[in-house]
């Protein structure tokens, strides 16, 4: 069954390569090896028909010939659409390719990349492969429905699927897919929300099941950037706070802010973001903090203060 | 045998003009550069010598010589001299893999990859604008400038002083000799001998503060090759922590495990006790520590005497 069915789309591939005029369908019923199964028109329409799609979601340039009058004449495969080209590459080349594609280990690319490597390869007449460049660089992009996702970026279509946001029920969410991006670790898809007619930034692991791509097209234009920066929307406005801690603590408050004086008991530290940001810099090291202003903020950090120690009281 | 159509034909696609460039190949060379078994490639031999363009005649059939089961000539590739051009996916997987590569500090060949993806994409115009690289994005956030510093250190093999902001919230200033950066997803890894630890350390790229060039040549002893285990997290002892309704997001941070739905309750791996403590701090509260008792008494006795000495304080 299998083998008669890649025996079939081997022989479609040379014969519509093999073609100088495109084949029509009667053409190709009757002549390439494997069609002779189907006992009826409908059958043949059926397989021909799935059999093209298959051909062209693997990358195969099945070509549909129309007329002047927009009528279908026929199909051809052209090989300068089909063959990759000579690309003359360097044993260096090689190299930089073959860890390029141990890039995706056990990732959803993985498998492009490899057969990827595998094309390439084919038209060189040498090897190469164990690279010393290999390995320095992994990306884990495991979540099934990326490259789904991916495919209706870049065909602009409208994906549906159920999200799941934490502590919050289910809903059906309607998107218009711009890009699948990295942060932290973790993975997110960008998006115009047809619903809330905005964009919104959907984490992948929220995703339950798989997403289901519509045959509709997005009917907004991506933003030039596929990646704006999406923050949660707060109306927290910043304030300026300086912090008087030990040295060599709080590293994070030294990343997001400045030293504006050092001594050997003590540094402080200028801050200027939202009260929330800052407290969220100040909790891990507060067992290093001296003093701390404005007033409001000090009482902010202690309420949060006597919250984990209550809840955390054994 | 269930393996499906679209794993078997691309490689059947790649295979007969993979061996048309090496004639007189062996068995095992051509199985292990495919990945597959003796058997496999056997069968798809078969399979492929009965295809062909319609007619079906000696002439018209895929012609290959591999009846000694030990060397493959091919005689007749039909139409397959040259291998498919890749797809969209193939594209974006190599390119972004390359992109990648190249970006990494201290990595060599950064022109020769440009080059390289020059050459890719000249082949692949077609697919290239189905391919939408720009759709997935892997950018590690660290400031242009420590990577740039890393990487003339690395290539010049000069050390490197800086501040590093540990996870711990701990501030030092480290002196080291770089050996390599490494990435994952989309965090990037210095490898380095430090004088301050004398012994090998892993410091993470976004960390890294106020980086400056020593005008010293870098020493790493030989015998320190000890190479520092990614994997001691997996070993690590577990804490138990019970989340409330405003953290359930912490379930989904990346090595946490849902032990208990109601109340929430994750185990989360540790490899230092006073590392968890300020990062449970951190949360700001909605996280109860069940276990360790050690990690609990911490903890309280953190949030309590910071909070002591701030309400007493100023």
């Amino acid at each position: 069954m299998n083998r008669g069915k890649t025996e079939r789309l081997l022989n479609l591939v040379f014969a519509l390569m093999g073609t100088g005029q495109p084949l029509n369908r009667e053409k190709i019923r009757r002549s390439v090896a494997g069609y002779e199964v189907c006992t009826s028109d409908q059958s043949f329409e059926r397989m021909f028909e799935r059999d093209k799609d298959e051909l062209r979601s693997m990358g195969v340039p099945v070509e549909t010939v129309t007329n002047p009058f927009d009528e279908v004449v026929g199909y051809r495969i052209a090989k300068d659409r089909y063959q990759l080209v000579d690309l003359n590459l360097s044993s260096r080349d090689l190299e930089l390719l073959s860890a390029a594609s141990h890039v995706w280990d056990e990732a959803v690319l993985n498998n492009a990349a490899l057969t990827a490597m595998l094309k390439v390869e084919s038209s060189q007449d040498k090897s190469y492969r164990d690279s010393s460049l290999g390995g320095v660089v992994r990306v884990r992009a495991q979540h099934s429905n990326i490259l789904p996702l991916l495919a209706a970026a870049r065909e602009s279509r409208v994906v549906t699927f159920d999200y799941k946001p934490p502590g919050d029920v289910i809903e059906k969410r309607t998107v218009e897919p711009w890009s699948v991006t990295c942060r932290d670790g973790h993975w997110y898809v960008i998006g115009y929300d047809q619903v809330r007619r905005a964009q919104r930034i959907f984490r992948l692991s929220r995703i339950e099941g798989s997403i289901k791509t519509t045959a509709k097209s997005a009917v907004t234009t991506p933003p030039a950037s596929r990646f704006p920066e999406i923050s949660l929307p707060h109306d927290e406005s910043p304030i300026t706070a300086q912090v008087r801690i030990r040295p060599l603590s709080g590293a994070l408050l030294r990343k997001y802010g400045s030293v504006i004086e050092s001594s050997d008991e003590c540094d402080v530290i200028e801050l200027n973001a939202t009260t929330s940001e800052i407290i969220r810099w100040l909790l891990p090291a507060a067992p290093e903090l001296i003093a701390i202003q404005p007033e409001q903020l000090r009482r902010d950090l202690l309420a949060s203060l006597s919250l984990i120690a209550s809840e955390n009281n054994g | 045998m269930a393996e499906n159509v679209y794993e078997r034909l691309p490689r059947l696609l790649a295979i007969v003009p993979w061996l048309s460039s090496r004639p007189g190949v062996t068995f095992t060379e051509a199985a292990k550069h495919f990945g597959i078994s003796i058997d496999q490639l056997t069968n798809d031999l078969y399979q492929l010598v009965v295809c062909g363009i319609p007619g079906y005649g000696p002439d018209q059939l895929v012609d290959i010589d591999f009846y000694d089961l030990e060397r493959i000539w091919v005689t007749d590739p039909q139409t397959l001299q040259a291998p498919m051009k890749l797809t969209a996916d193939e594209l974006v997987a190599m390119s972004i893999a390359l992109r990648l590569l190249a970006r990494l500090p201290g990595f060599a060949y950064r022109s020769e990859v440009d080059d390289l993806l020059a050459k890719l994409e000249a082949a692949n115009i077609e697919t290239l604008a189905l391919a939408g690289e720009a759709l997935f994005g892997v950018t590690p956030q660290i400031d242009v400038e420590t990577q740039e510093l890393v990487h003339q250190s690395l290539q010049s093999k000069t050390k490197l002083g800086f501040q590093y902001l540990s996870g711990s919230q701990a501030v030092s200033n480290r002196v080291t000799s770089p050996i390599r950066v490494f990435s994952v997803d989309d965090h990037q890894y210095l490898e380095a001998f430090c004088d301050n630890a004398e012994a090998s350390r892993l410091f993470r790229l976004d960390r890294i503060n106020e980086a400056y060039m020593i005008n010293e040549p870098t020493t790493i002893p030989e015998l320190d090759t000890e190479s520092i285990n990614l994997d001691a997290v997996n070993e690590a002892p577990r804490a138990i922590l019970r989340l409330s309704d405003r953290t359930t997001w912490l379930a989904e941070e990346p090595g946490v495990e849902v032990i208990s739905t109601k109340p929430l309750t994750i185990a989360i791996p540790y490899l230092s006790e006073i590392w968890l403590a300020r990062w449970i701090l951190g949360v700001g509260g909605g996280v109860s520590v069940e276990s360790p008792q050690s990690l609990l008494s911490l903890v309280g006795e953190m949030a309590r005497s910071a909070h002591k000495a701030l309400a007493d304080g100023v």
